[in-house]
């Protein structure tokens, strides 16, 4: 196993690797232009709108040109720095706080029928809860600092949920049950049969999740922060300097993208072999080959 | 352990009970219009170091039966003795090997084979290089660090008899273990069953519809009704051994197979 992990791990540069377990390492292999499709839309939308600016003039407080808000990200990038590490540590300490209760919450709705229906249901219910009009109140509650954490937990823990349960569910009752008549202890079943055959589908959760947890942030600190990138659009935009409440913008995209890639690139780390890569193949290539 | 078990009383100090024996097994499922009734008073016996073959229809219960012997689930009513004696929690004593390989995806072909030893707390070493032997055993060397997805179904059922050899403490239940290959596939595990079987002698419980198969690899043959299941007749296979998937061309296992298909039409199995 050692060696096979290895050779994934060196398949980049050694295209000749042996074991047929590190072909979709090679097929993954970062390919001039793999970012290039990612570039098209801005480039074109960022044309367009540089177009329109130049040529009908809007009020720069109504819609600034691109070039004004590249203008203000450079300008004013330790502000945006300033407010954006604290947006970045929000996210991240609300996100291990969802996904932490999320995992315990799947685990135990997966286990029990009772549990199930004595939870789940309002796991569900508390989606439905109106964030922007409890946000307030969570800041007068408690303070500002876990008000923002309880908002980022609170719209980030369901996908982890869902997607963990689904997981567990999902299992090939097969695997379990041969496992089992070969002396495996429950413990061992969940440690080596459930949970594994769970984590490709928790990641899928864990994606949306980390997207869903800048939100919360910034809807958090838009409320009842000082600090933080949506405190700041809200300063901004209350300032009619619209050009940086569109670059606090931008620097959540970027968070929201980078966060995103980080839980792919622990995912791949954590899911060594090929069933991920059939797991990644898109629905033309599922068509062409078995 | 077959010491103290002997009955000075009965005298017969040299008879050994069966490995495994099923007396009176009835279960019924909850089904929309009461109870359906899937193992009707199935009894059955292997002995030590048989190879007894259980055929009938597809969806007679076999496959709930192995799962009441194998310890996966609790019959209504009988009771499942393992060296001739009742064996409640004996979940771990016999092993199951499906139709489709059920190898873990996330681990490679040899920490599956090992699966069974790392189980009973072999050192993770040893455990290894068990399962390395194994691997070779059946043919599958240089495919041990694979991922079980880079192989064919072939190779894949090679594995999974790999590691049923070393996690069934002597006792195996083969659900139709071959059912999902392709022919010329299917008669080389065949092979492979049969030289392993020389060589170890577990005693070997396989269900089947494949009345070929059943004869080429048993001592005996179990022919179950349909549903609800019950054994309704035993055919000895009286074929010499050790055996390869030739035998299947003799005269006297066209005879067998004669037996064979008159008592499964008398179940009413081929109507």
């Amino acid at each position: 196993m050692r060696a096979t992990r290895d050779a994934a791990a060196r398949a980049p540069d050694a295209p000749a690797a042996p074991a047929p377990a590190a072909a979709p390492a090679r097929r993954r292999r970062p390919r001039p232009g793999r970012w290039l499709p990612a570039l098209v839309l801005p480039f074109v939308l960022i044309a367009v709108w540089q177009g329109a600016a130049m040529v009908l003039r809007p009020r720069e407080w109504l819609l600034p040109s691109p070039a004004a808000i590249a203008g203000a990200l450079w300008d004013d990038r330790g502000r945006l720095w300033f407010h954006a590490q604290a947006t970045i540590a929000t996210t991240l300490a609300g996100l291990a706080i969802a996904v932490g209760a999320g995992v315990l919450l799947a685990l135990l709705i997966a286990w029990s029928r009772s549990a199930e229906r004595a939870v789940y249901p309002w796991v569900v219910a508390s989606q439905t809860v109106p964030v922007l009009a409890v946000a307030p109140l969570l800041v007068v509650w408690l303070d500002p600092e876990p008000a923002m954490l309880a908002l980022v937990a609170l719209v980030a823990f369901f996908p982890v949920v869902v997607a963990g349960v689904d997981g567990l569910r999902a299992a090939d009752p097969l695997l379990a049950r041969t496992v089992r008549t070969m002396g495996a202890r429950p413990g061992w079943v969940w440690r080596h049969v459930l949970v594994p055959g769970a984590l490709p589908g928790l990641f899928t959760g864990l994606r949306m999740a980390a997207v869903f947890a800048v939100t919360g942030a910034v809807v958090g600190e838009y409320v009842g922060a000082e600090r933080g990138l949506g405190a700041f659009s809200k300063l901004t935009t209350g300032q009619f300097q619209t050009a940086l409440t569109f670059a606090a913008v931008a620097w959540l995209a970027l968070i929201g993208v980078a966060l995103f890639a980080a839980v792919s690139a622990l995912e791949r780390l954590a899911l060594p072999h090929r069933h991920r890569a059939v797991r990644r193949r898109t629905v033309r290539e599922r068509m062409r080959r078995t | 352990m077959t010491r103290r078990r002997a009955a000075p009383s009965d005298g017969v100090l040299a008879h050994h009970p069966p490995h495994l024996a099923a007396r009176g097994l009835r279960l019924a499922f909850p089904g929309r219009d009461g109870d359906v009734p899937v193992l009707d008073g199935v009894s059955l016996e292997v002995r030590p170091g048989e190879l007894v073959a259980l055929v009938g229809p597809s969806g007679s219960g076999k496959s709930t039966l192995l799962d009441v012997l194998a310890g996966l689930a609790e019959p209504d009513a009988g009771e499942v003795l393992i060296d001739g004696r009742p064996a409640p929690g004996r979940a771990g004593r016999l092993t199951l090997m499906p139709q489709r390989d059920a190898l873990l995806p996330w681990q490679t072909v040899a920490r599956n084979v090992a699966t069974g030893p790392r189980l009973a707390g072999v050192a993770r070493e040893t455990a290894d290089g068990e399962a390395r032997a194994a691997l070779a055993r059946v043919g599958l060397e240089g495919f041990e660090d694979h991922y079980p997805h880079a192989l064919s179904g072939g190779m894949r059922q090679r594995a999974a008899l790999a590691r049923t050899l070393l996690a069934g403490r002597g006792a195996w239940l083969l659900d139709e273990p071959f059912g999902a290959l392709d022919a010329l596939t299917r008669a080389g595990m065949q092979d492979l069953l049969l030289a392993l079987w020389e060589e170890h002698r577990p005693s070997v419980l396989l269900v089947t519809h494949d009345l070929d198969e059943a004869l080429v690899l048993a001592d005996r043959v179990l022919v179950a009704g349909p549903r609800p299941a019950r054994v309704a007749g035993v055919v000895e296979v009286t074929l010499p051994r050790p055996r390869r998937v030739e035998v299947s061309a003799s005269a006297e296992f066209a005879a067998l197979k004669g037996d064979l298909l008159a008592l499964v039409r008398e179940t009413g199995a081929l109507a």
